[in-house]
Formats: C-alpha cells, structure tokens, sequence
C-alpha cells in the first residue's frame, strides 16, 4: 500500500471516529447510491458516506476535510434526488448526509416559527406542526422525503404567493457551519446571548435580516451546498385553517388565465394560488400512468388552482367575503370557479395541496423518470415560454401531451416560477437520451428568450453564469471568504 | 434682524431638502414637484435655502470667506420663498427671513454682484431699478390725460412701478389699467416722473437702507398729494407697500390694492361691468410677491424659550407666516367673473408655485437662470392645456416674453389686466 | 485636503467642470447635517475633499475608477439626509447623486418600479398611486427609495403592508468600489428587473443586511424596487391651509387612534393586527409624536400637553389604518378589528378630521415625520432598535422609557413621554420593530450629549439584556466608525469579522468610505463568543482569520 494511500486511511479513520462507526458507510451499494440521481449530471462515485447526528460531528467533519483538502457534498433529503447538487462533482468527496439530523427543536406557536434540523422531512413537518395548529408553507407536492430547510435553502416557490415576501421566505435564520469550519447563525439568532438566552427574553428567531450590514442567510440559500452545511433553520409556518376552501378555474388556454391571476395577486386574496396544466394536474391526483392519461383527457388544459383559508379571529367571515370577492374577480374576466371538474374534486387537490407527496413521488408515477426544466420569468410571458417548450417538443419528438407545466407567481406576483416536467422511462436510453438533449437545448434556447436560472442545476450553470462574468468574480470572492481552502460541493454552480 | 440673530435657525436645518420640493401634500406630478429654480438649476446642495442655511452659518464661523462662488450661491436664487412654505408645512424656521439677512451681511461686507451694484448706484440716482433715467419716468401715460400728482391731488394713486414705468413693451399694462379705474369713475391720478422705487427688489437684494429711504419718500409724497389709496399692477410693489414697509416700522397709513384686487372691489360695487366674452382657456401664473410673498407681516419681538426641558417655544408666542394668507383668489375670481373664460389650474399653485424666474436679483445678473425658470413654468402652463399663461405682475410677464422669444414655446403669455379690459 | 491637480483634472474629464467642485462655500453644504453635533461635537463633520454630480452610470463608475487610480476615499450620498451621507473624521469625495432622477420603469402587472437614486419616495408613491399601486414609505417622502432599499435601513410607517424596505429591492445595478459594474440577479443575465436573486447565492446578502454599507461598498445606481397594491384614489385630495392641509381620506380608508388600558393590551392589539394581516399600517407612536403630527406649531403642542391629559390618554395607543380593495373587505377588516379591540379592551378614540389627516399621510408618505421629530427640538437621536417578536419588543419599550426619563426630568431632553415607535412587519411571522426617539436641541451642547449619552446607555443596555444588537446595525450616529460591531460583534458570533472580509474583498484599495461600515483595519481582539448551541455548549471558537 502506499503512503499516499495509508495515509487517506488514517485520514478516513479519523472520519469515521468523529461521527461513530454505525454512521460511517464506504460500501459499495452505499457509494453508487451517492453516486448519481434523477439529473443528468456526471456520476461519480464518493469515497464515503457520512452521517452526522449534532452540529459538533459536523463541525468536526468540516474542520477535517479543511485539513486534509477533502470535498464534502452535503445531503439532506432522501431519495430520489433530482438536481444533480447533491452528487460529487469531483472524485473523492466525502458525502455529508444529515437525516440523521431530524430534530424539531422548536415550534412556536405564538410566533408562527419552527426550528427545524435539516433531516426534518415535511411529512414529518406537516404532522408536527399539526399538531400546534399550524402547517407549513409547501411547495407543490414535495416528495416525502424532502428535506424541508433544503428546500427553503434551494428557494423552491411556495404555493401561496400572499404569504412570499421576498424570495428567501419563509426561511428565517440558519445555523450553519460555513466552509471555513466556523459556526455562524445568521439574522437575529447571531445574538447577542445564546438561543436559550434569546428565548428567555421573548425572541424566536424570526429576524431574517443580518446581523449587521450582512445578510448571511441569502448568501447561502442557492448556494447549492458549496458555502457551507446548514444544521438547523427557523421557518415561518401558518396557522391551520378552520375553513378551508379550493376552487378550479378551468381555461383552454393560458393567455386567459394570466390577467385573472394577477388581479387576485394585486387584491391579495386567498392562499395557495398556482396554474397547472392537464397533465401535471392529473399527475397530483391520480396514482399511475393509466390514470393520469385518462384523467389529464377530461380536464382543461389549463386549470388555475385556488384556496381561500379563514383561520384566527373570523374565520367564517373572512372566508365568505374572499370567496365573495373571488367569484366576483372570476366573473370579471369570463372564467367560472368550480368545485368539481369531470373527474377531478377540488378538494382532493386542496388535500395533495396539503401534504407531501404519496409514494411514489407523483412526478415519478407517469414512467418512471422525470426531468424538470424550471426558471423564473414574470407570469404575463409564461404563456409565451410554454408555447416555445410545446413547439420544441415536436423538435425532439416529445409528445406534447406528457409535458407537465407549472406556472406558480412568486414574490406576491412580482415574478413567476415556471416549471415544465418531462416523463421519461429510465429504462429506455432512447428517452433518456431524448429528454437530456431536449432539456439541455430547450434552457438555452429559453434563456436568451429571457428565461433566468436562478437556481442553476446541472447544465443551467453554463446557461445563468455564460454572460455574467461579474457575478462569477463577486461569487468567487464570497466563496474565498466563507470556503477558503474550497472543499464544499465544488464543481457546482461557478465554482 | 441680522444674520447672526438666526443661527438657531441655521444650526437646527435638518437637511430634510423639504425646501426643494413643493409640500408633499400637494405633490400630484413629479414632473411639477419641485419648487425651487435654483437647486433645480445648479444641483450643489448650496442652491437651496438648506445650503444657504449652511453656508450663513459657515460664514458666521469664519468656516470661509467670500468668493464669486459663494456669491454666485447666495444670489442664484430668486427669492421666491417656495423653500419657506415648504418648510415651515413641518419645522418652526425662518429660511428665507435668513437668506435676506446673508444678503444684508454680504451687503455689508461690500462683497456685491457688480450687475447689483451697478443698478443699486443707478437706483440712487434715477430712483428706479431699470438704469432709465427718471426724467423719462411716467412717458407710459402720455395721451392718457390722467392727473400728475406732483401737482394735482386725487384720492388714489396708481403706482406703476419700474418695470413697468420703463419697459416700453409693457406699457400697456399700465395704461389699461389707468383706463379702467378712470371708466369705473376713479379719481386717480399718478406720480409720473416723480414716482420713485418701492425699494422692494434692492431690499430683496441685501440693500436694505433704500427701503427705508424709498418707504420714506413715496411716504411723503402720497401725503402731500392727499392720496388714500395707492393701486399698483406690480406685485413686487404691492409686496412692499404691503408688507416691507411695515415690516421696517414704515407702514404706509393708506390702504393698499394691487389691481387685481381694485378691479374685483370695482365689479363687486358695480362701477365695473364684465360683458364681454373672452373664450379663452387660460392658467394663472401665482407672482410671488402678490402670492405667499404678500402675506401681512407678523411682528413679534420676543425671545425663544424651553418648557418641557427642550420644546422650543417663543414668548411671547411667534405667529409664523407661512404662506397661507396671500393673495390666491382674488385674481382667479376676476378670471373666473370674466365670460366665456376658462381657467384651468398647474400642478404648482397658490403658496406653493412655481417662480416666473425674474425675482431676487436673478433676471439682471443671471439672464440665462431666469429664462430655464421661465421655460420649466411656461412647460407646466403648456401641459394644462392652456392656450395662454395669465399673470399679475410686469416682471413676471416680462420673464414669460422674454423665455417665449426662443420660438419653442407656444403658449401665449397675458397681463390679467388685458383680459379684464377685453371684458368689458 | 484638496486633491491632487492630476485627480481633480481626471475628474472633471468624466464630468463636466460645471458638475464638480472644492469651492469650501459648496463644500460646506456637504458635511452638515442633523446628527453630526452628536458624533463630532458640531454640527459640521470634516469637509469632503470635493463634490461631484454624476448624471449616468458611466460616470459614476468612471469617478469610482479614478478614486482607485488615485487613492481617493469616495462616498455617494442621494438626498443626504442623515450622518451617514456626509460624515467621517477624514475627508472624502462626496458623490452628489442628484442628476440620477428618472424612473425609468413602472410595471404595472407585475408590480416593480425601475428608479435612480435621486427618486424621492413621494416622488414615486405619487406616480404609482396612479396605477393603484404604492411603495414602502422610507423615513420621510423626500428620502431616496433607492438609498433606503439597498444601502441603509428601511423602516417604514407603512411595513406591516408594504414589507420591509430592506427586503424590496430586487434586480440591482451597482458600480462596486473596485469600479466594475455588478448587476444582480436576472438582470445579470439579460432577462430583466424582476428578481435581485441568484443564479445561485444572492449576493444581495453582500449589498445589504439588517442595514445597508451606508455608502461603503460602492454605488447603487439603478434599483428595481417591489411595489404593493395601493386600494385608493389615483391622487390624495387637499383641503386646508399650510401648515396644516388636510388630506380627504380615501373611502377606502380607515383611520383609527385606538387607546387601550396597559401597554400589554397595546402589545396584544398590534400581534393580532399584525397576525390577521387587515392593516395598512398598525403603529405605536408614542403620544408626543401624536401631539407633534397634528398641531401647526411647537406652541400648540405645549398647549396640548400642558395639563397630562393628552399623554395620559395616549400613553399605550396604536394608529391603525386600514384599506381595502372593496366595501366587503373593508366590512371583513372593521369587524376583525372590532374583534381584536374587544379582546384588548381597546377603544377608539374620535379625533377631528385634522388628526386624522395627520395620521393618514404620516402612514402614506410619512409626511409629518419632520415634524414630530425635528419641529420639537430641532433634532432626535433614534437607536435602541429592536427587531424580533413582540414579545421582546415589549419588554425593550419598558427598558428603554425608564431609562430614558431619568434624563427627561433633568431637562437636557425632551420630556415626551414614552417615545417608542413600534410596528409589525409584514403580516407578523418576522417579529416588529421598536426603537427609540430621543429629542435634543443641536444648538444646546449639554442637550446634545445628553442625548447621546442615552443611546450609548441603551446600546449598552440592549446588548446585556439580549434584546438585540442596537444602533441600527451599523448605520446610527452611534455605530460612527463601526463602535457598534466591535462591541456587539463578539456578543454575536464575530459577525463583524465576517464583514471586514467582505469589505476587503469587495473594496480591496478601501476607497468606498466607511464610517458607518466597517473598516478592516480595525482589529478586534476581544476573546471570541461563548454562546451555546441548542444542543450543546459549544466552546468560543477563535476569530475568524
């Protein structure tokens, strides 16, 4: 053997001390688990998998590969994954899973705040906060298994746009272990006192901004892991509603759908309000393939989904008179609330809403595979984007019929996620193929349509960062600030 | 008051920049939100009435010394007191009453524009501020056969004032005005070539022993001549018969009109018929020493105190003037009195609106700033709608003549008086 | 100082010569300001070097360019309306934003406005009230939104609607000190204004945080800043005369003072406001500030106050304005209102339409702040900020009262009563704000460092009690030469270190100035922090080297 490699052993025993051997995994079935996942980045197989139970083994894990020049990939959600963030983009990086860091080590019920470790799934969330009366802010359907702080971190959209302020909610502060292997908590958590002082005085760690001139926490939400390991976050959560009310807004095209949202944004009405199409409206309803065809047939292609909730002091009242104003809004462009669409209740879609998603992953239920292709953009040019990704399908020999698009107002209707989903069945290297080559030309040919890649997976990253060479260095100088020695996640984003 | 008597003022400006803009309140444009020319103009902070706060109190400190530039600072600026409404809407302070006394001190300090020292040396010769000679004064009313007060006495007098006395193109301003109070059976007469300066715009100037001394004379002279009404078509007289001569302890024991207002008594008592139509769509130009300028001046001789630890207050309690009682309505009612006439409204108006650019000193030793102030107000004029800017006073329809002289304005530019006149 | 010819000739070729100058008598204008007396002792900091009005983006980065090539300290100010704009020990070039006015941009649908620095917030509130929608009101309506949004603080009478002013930019274009041009977010890549985020981190985190680099991290020359709903009229309408114009409240206002018995029930009232989300504003401004809002001169103020009815009776009351898209809704926010005044024993008290008028615009524009500061005493110190949940608010509005009327009954303050400004954010689930008034007399220097002596007792205060960090984070007259960071910092995790490396970073020739900053040359060489994690203790760490 030789010293170079005696040497790693050493270095990996040490790793394997810090978090305990039942938490140290270099297995095979272990390593090409890691190694790849939905997305089509390169696999490339780790040399370990780590699993963290407290911030000091993390800590101490970072401190480790600070000295001995190792890679970590942190991970928090389980499987599948599908962004390609959470595989090694480089040989020989240690995999930090923090599942095993699943703690809800608070919820505040007056204050409407969680803190949340990073292992803490939403279905675990939802059925915690449930019990306090309160929910949390969902993106669409996530799978179960999602993590919720790695999702607040990725900025995935939430549902209802009245409660989005800015693009960071309802991520609140962080305690994060930066690459640097210091520890840090952003926002009011800093301090001063300790967070058991902080709480004895009545705060909860709901100061998003600071401290200081710096806002930590927007620095690391996006990063994609390559600034540092996140080990607990707060969350701004809602309170359950006593009256819960969703509508349909069906339309055959999508143009219509477009004025009639942004009125509801500009008269901040109701809670989750999102459009879907046929297909991915049938594919949160309905269990596999053979159900989704039939049901995405008798639906609308476009469907606006809308939730009224009265909680707190009226529920009832306030309830009645958003619905009033609702089908007022409705009438005024031509479109007709329902209940109930052939083959489809409102309420069953208020439910998956509600909830992470069935196994398997809703996405996955078509073939098997999925790609997603999402950006932001303003909601009156999604109508725009979706008819080129339709057009382009002919191209690659898509069925037009399998996309799935989702158009979700953000930042209160100030800007607007769009997300197209592309089934595929793994199996096939025909469809794999096609689909890789459709998402990989379509983001470009999006792009310079004025498509913007926020969160820039995989091939985006080439796409969001090819034109902005200023970003890439002002990124470069946060990352030499806050990762010195480069040892997180690098190979993604510009890193 | 001199200027070190308001270094309280100075030391507690904010730099809100309030007196850049009109009262927030009022702000329905952004185009039209500002009210003050000569920030507008040359942007340094100095331009403003806050920076002139500033630089009195830098020279009270000896922080500096005198300089074209300073001067240039000190006098780019008409005087309008927009910055004054502005700020006293929110604080207790006196920024135009501080401008005159840094003006007063530059004055004294013999550190003078030489444009003004040449018309001030001329004032002291010809008793006007045009450089005309004052035995050309009153040539306006030739063939009006109106009474010379020099000679003959009459119960009113109509002070035309410089601008008007020696402006040739105007005159008729003048002598419309003489026609109608003569038609409404005015016992009216003039000073002619002995009428001498109101002392109002050299007092503007810094120059503020000729007020007095003009106080004085006109004081005189309408006594000897058994006058107990004095009408002039010039707000910046009107301004000072009104208000700076009682301001100085000189005030005057006859009443005072503008013509605006004598023209409205005259419709109210009948003497006066508007018959006539005049189908004109028009906006009033406020001239703004007819408007907040013309407030009555307030005396109050007291001292500043604290209560409540450090509430400023005054004993005994100052009234402040803040614009609210000048002359506003008076010109619109006898637009409005006038058939067929049709009166729409700036954005800038009443207490706060825009200066026509000639005051303060600017129209003789800064002709290019007082035309800008003039162009920024004929564009607000022309995007009312207006076919026509109507004013009441001569220096502001000279400024508005003068700026449409370019060829790109195409509103037209009216004396009220001449509108009046087409009525009846 | 002046500067070097080659400098100064430099200058003038990326400006015109008209649009810079080191004349002292302009200069003058430029290093005076409300605030100074309290840092320097006097009313004038040290002059800058010169003054230099930019009209583009190209200019300003060709003046930030040659600040580099020459070693000039720079700092661009908008309106200037605070310490922050104007003052350091050392002279600097003072950056006149002025000719950068234009809004270039109002998106309707998707509610953003594209603006320049110079762009006052009333300026703006007036032109996006025309197409029904409004942005936050920062700290009075000539202040620059831009300035306010991405490089100071941010506060608004209105937040608990409009959002955090600090949280509204979005899409940036910022000439960084080193003179490269950073566009943040989708304007980077060409796609437009509408997000400040990403691709990947946001380095609006580096732009700003609780509070912005007051100036000292370069230029922000263009911001898109998010707008929200606005129910009302295209245009207020005025009555009245000055000082006192009335503003005609809308019919789809409200306008309520409401007192209640204890200043808990207070506190309980605005967490349920601010939980039911029915306001447009829902504040607690303390009864001087009231008083000062509604009256025409500091002598009715006194006549107001003299005989404690008025403080009494407003010792715990909130201004609560609603607004509302329809009657229903409005007919849904009366009756939440009521409810919530019924659990707190709340009552509305009637006030004439003057009052009311105040209280509108003060949440519209925040016209009257001047006034219920400034018109007093001629100046006020505002710190012993807190920003987190309610429940420490409440107890920061106890704390500071009491210590801050031990110096109002000596007479060197105002004695106004309990002054505390206390709002919500933003539907509630991110806390409020509560800080501090204290007015003094700038022409009186026994009252000037008494009130500094308050807040410097209260930043003290805050930082041993856990309340918060104070001062503003950074950009008060008492965080002058970032004092604040290096006492709170290592209470805090050594934040401040954390900024210096981004300081450095970002400005490696230290020419954007950074009085109200931070400066890397200032060592910190405290022992690092002692907090614990909520899992276990965790020993201090080093500083961050």
């Amino acid at each position: 053997m030789t010293d170079a490699a005696l040497g790693e052993m050493a270095s990996l025993q040490t790793l394997r001390h810090i978090v305990g051997p039942h938490r140290f995994f270099d297995d095979s079935q272990s390593l090409e688990t890691y190694s790849r996942d939905y997305s089509f980045v390169h696999p490339i197989r780790p040399c370990c998998v780590v699993k963290p139970e407290n911030v000091e083994e993390v800590q101490a894990i970072v401190k480790w590969a600070n000295s001995t020049h190792t890679p970590l990939v942190p991970v928090s959600s389980g499987p599948p994954r599908f962004r390609g963030d959470t595989v090694a983009g480089v040989g020989g990086a240690v995999i930090v899973d923090l599942a095993a860091m699943k703690k809800i080590i608070r919820i505040d019920n007056r204050n409407r705040v969680a803190m949340i470790e990073p292992g803490v799934t939403f279905g675990q969330l939802v059925d915690e906060l449930r019990k306090e009366g309160l929910a949390p802010f969902l993106p669409l359907v996530p799978r179960k298994s999602k993590s919720a702080l790695a999702s607040f971190l990725e900025r995935e959209p939430i549902t209802t746009p009245r409660h989005h302020w800015e693009a960071q909610d309802p991520l609140l502060c962080l305690e994060v272990i930066y690459g640097s292997g210091d520890l840090f908590r952003t926002g009011s958590a800093a301090g001063p006192g300790t967070i058991e002082e902080q709480w004895e005085v009545g705060r909860a760690q709901v100061r998003a901004m600071g401290p200081g001139q710096v806002d930590f926490v927007k620095l690391i939400q996006g990063a994609q892991g390559t600034l540092g390991i996140a080990t607990w976050a707060t969350i701004k959560c809602r309170r359950l509603p006593d009256v819960k009310k969703t509508f349909l807004v069906p339309s055959e095209n999508l143009d219509r759908l477009i004025d009639f949202v942004y009125r509801l944004m500009w008269k901040k009405l109701g809670s989750d309000c999102l459009i879907l199409n046929a297909h991915n409206l049938a594919g949160i309803l309905a269990k596999d393939y053979e159900h989704i065809g039939v049901l995405r047939e008798s639906l609308a292609p476009w469907v606006v989904v809308f939730s009224i909730e009265g909680a707190g002091l009226l529920p009832q009242q306030k309830a009645a008179y958003q619905e009033a104003e609702f089908i007022e809004v409705a009438q005024m462009f031509g479109l007709e609330p329902m209940t109930v669409v052939p083959r489809a209740r409102a309420e069953d879609v208020s439910t998956a809403l509600s909830e992470p998603s069935a196994e398997p992953y809703w996405k996955l239920r078509f073939k098997g595979g999925c790609q997603d292709l999402f950006f932001l953009t303003t909601l009156d040019r999604s109508s725009e984007f979706a008819g080129k990704v339709y057009n382009l399908a002919g191209a690659y020999r898509y069925p037009a019929a399998d996309i799935g698009i989702y158009v979700q107002p953000t930042v209160q209707g100030t800007n607007c996620h769009c997300e197209f989903t592309f089934s595929y069945d793994p199996q096939s290297p025909v469809e794999t193929d096609r689909v890789k080559r459709f998402v990989a030309d379509s983001s470009k040919i999006l792009s310079h349509m004025g498509a913007f890649f926020s969160r820039p997976y995989g091939c985006w990253a080439d796409i969001a960062y090819g034109g902005s060479a200023e970003t890439i260095i002002a990124l470069k100088k946060v990352k030499d600030i806050f990762d010195p020695n480069h040892i997180m996640n690098p190979g993604k984003i510009c890193f | 008051m001199a200027l070190q008597d308001y270094k309280s003022d100075m030391v507690r400006c904010c730099r809100c920049s309030y007196c850049k803009w009109v009262p927030h309140m009022k702000m329905t444009n952004r185009r039209f939100a500002t009210v003050c020319p000569s920030i507008g103009r040359y942007n340094f902070h100095g331009w403003s009435a806050g920076g002139r706060m500033v630089a009195g109190l830098s020279l009270l400190r000896g922080r500096v010394d005198y300089s074209k530039r300073l001067l240039d600072m000190i006098y780019q600026c008409q005087m309008d007191g927009g910055c004054d409404v502005s700020c006293k809407n929110q604080r207790d302070l006196e920024p135009l009453e501080t401008m005159l006394a840094l003006r007063a001190r530059c004055v004294e300090d013999n550190q003078v524009v030489p444009t003004h020292a040449a018309i001030i040396d001329s004032l002291n010769k010809q008793d006007n501020m045009m450089d005309g000679s004052k035995t050309e004064r009153g040539k306006w009313a030739e063939g009006l056969e109106v009474k010379e007060l020099a000679k003959e006495r009459a119960e009113v007098v109509y002070h035309a004032g410089c601008r008007l006395s020696f402006d040739e193109g105007l005159w008729p301003a003048a002598q419309r005005a003489v026609m109608l109070l003569r038609s409404a059976g005015v016992d009216v007469g003039i000073m002619g070539k002995a009428e001498v300066c109101c002392g109002g715009r050299a007092y503007e100037w810094g120059y503020q022993k000729e007020l007095g001394e003009y106080a004085e004379r006109n004081a005189n002279a309408w006594d000897t001549a058994g006058v107990k009404t004095v009408v002039t078509s010039c707000a910046h007289c009107y301004q000072a018969f009104k208000v700076l001569y009682d301001k100085i302890g000189s005030k005057l024991n006859i009443k005072v009109y503008h013509i605006t207002e004598y023209l409205n008594l005259l419709i109210g008592e009948g003497r006066l018929k508007l018959t006539t139509k005049v189908p004109v769509t028009v906006t009033y130009h406020d001239p703004c020493h007819l408007a907040r300028l013309a407030e009555p001046w307030i005396h109050w001789d007291g001292v500043e105190k604290k209560v409540m630890g450090q509430l400023i207050v005054h004993d005994p309690p100052k009234e402040f003037r803040r614009g609210a009682n000048g002359i506003y309505d008076i010109p619109r009612d006898l637009l409005r009195r006038i058939p067929g006439l049709n009166l729409v409204e700036m954005c800038r108006i009443r207490e706060y609106g825009w200066c026509c650019g000639a005051g303060g000193g600017v129209k003789e030793a800064y002709p290019d700033f007082a035309i800008w102030t003039a162009h920024q107000r004929m564009d607000e004029a022309e995007a009312t709608g207006a076919e026509a800017v109507v004013t009441a006073c001569p220096w502001c329809e000279r400024n508005f003549l003068d700026a449409a002289r370019g060829g790109d304005v195409r509103i037209k530019v009216y004396d009220i008086v001449e509108l009046v006149q087409r009525a009846v | 100082m002046a500067l070097a010819r080659e400098a100064y000739r430099a200058l003038e070729d990326v400006v015109r010569p008209e649009y810079l100058t080191e004349e002292p008598a302009v200069l003058d204008g430029y290093c005076f300001v409300w605030g100074n007396d309290v840092i320097f002792g006097d009313n004038f900091a040290p002059r800058p070097h010169a003054v230099i009005l930019p009209g583009s983006t190209e200019e300003v980065q060709g003046i930030v360019k040659v600040c580099n090539r020459y070693g000039i300290e720079f700092k661009a100010h908008s309106t200037g309306f605070v310490s922050a704009a104007f003052s350091s020990r050392t002279g600097f070039l003072s950056i006149d934003l002025r000719r950068m006015n234009k809004i270039l941009e109002i998106d309707e649908r998707n509610m953003y406005a594209v603006v320049e620095p110079y762009v006052s917030s009333c300026e703006l509130i007036t032109e996006t009230i025309k197409r029904g929608l409004r942005s936050y009101n920062p700290a009075g309506p000539s202040t620059s939104i831009v300035a306010s949004a991405t490089s100071f603080c941010g506060l608004s009478s209105a937040q608990i609607s409009a959002g955090f002013g600090g949280r509204t930019p979005l899409s940036v274009e910022w000439v960084l000190p080193d003179g490269e041009i950073l566009r943040l977010g989708s304007l980077a890549t060409g796609a437009g204004w509408f997000t400040g985020d990403g691709p990947g981190p946001s380095l609006r985190g580096v732009m700003r945080g609780y509070s912005g680099p007051a100036g000292g991290l370069g230029v922000i020359t263009k911001a898109a800043i998010k707008l929200v709903p606005w129910y009302g009229p295209p245009q207020i309408e005025t009555t009245g005369k000055p000082p006192s114009y009335r503003a005609e409240i809308p019919a789809s206002f409200r306008v309520y003072t409401v007192v209640f018995p204890s200043r808990d029930q207070l506190f309980e009232a605005l967490y349920l406001t601010s939980e039911e989300a029915i306001s447009y504003a829902c504040s607690r401004r303390g009864p001087f500030t009231m008083a000062a809002g509604m009256t025409a001169s500091n002598k009715e103020v006194e006549e107001v106050w003299r005989g404690g009815y008025f403080q009494n009776k407003f010792a715990h009351s909130l201004s609560v304005v609603l607004d509302a898209s329809s009657p229903r809704e409005m007919e849904y926010r009366e009756a939440c209102l009521q409810e919530i005044l019924r659990r707190t024993e709340g009552e509305i008290f009637p006030e004439d339409s003057r009052a009311q008028s105040a209280r509108f615009v003060h949440a519209f524009t925040g016209q009257g702040g001047v006034k219920g500061t400034f018109r007093s005493t001629g100046a006020f110190i505002t710190g012993a900020n807190a920003d987190e949940a309610l429940k420490v608010l409440q107890k920061a509005n106890e704390l500071a009262y009491g210590l801050k009327d031990k110096f109002a009954k000596e007479g060197k303050i105002l004695d106004d009563a309990d002054s505390a400004w206390v709002t919500g954010y933003e539907d509630s689930a991110f806390g409020g704000h509560e800080e501090l008034v204290v007015r003094y007399d700038p022409a009186d220097p026994d009252s000037t460092r008494a009130a500094a002596e308050v807040m410097s007792l209260i930043d003290s205060l805050w930082l041993e009690k856990n309340i918060d960090i104070g001062a503003f984070a950074g950009c008060s007259h008492s965080s002058f030469e970032g004092s604040i960071h290096e006492i709170a910092g290592p209470k805090c995790l050594n934040y401040h270190i954390w900024m210096k490396k981004i300081k450095s970073a970002f400005d490696p020739n230290l020419v954007s100035e950074s009085s109200f900053y931070v400066n890397p040359d200032v060592n910190n060489t405290s022992s690092a922090n002692s907090q614990k994690s909520t899992q276990n203790d965790l020993d201090n760490k080093q500083p961050i080297t």
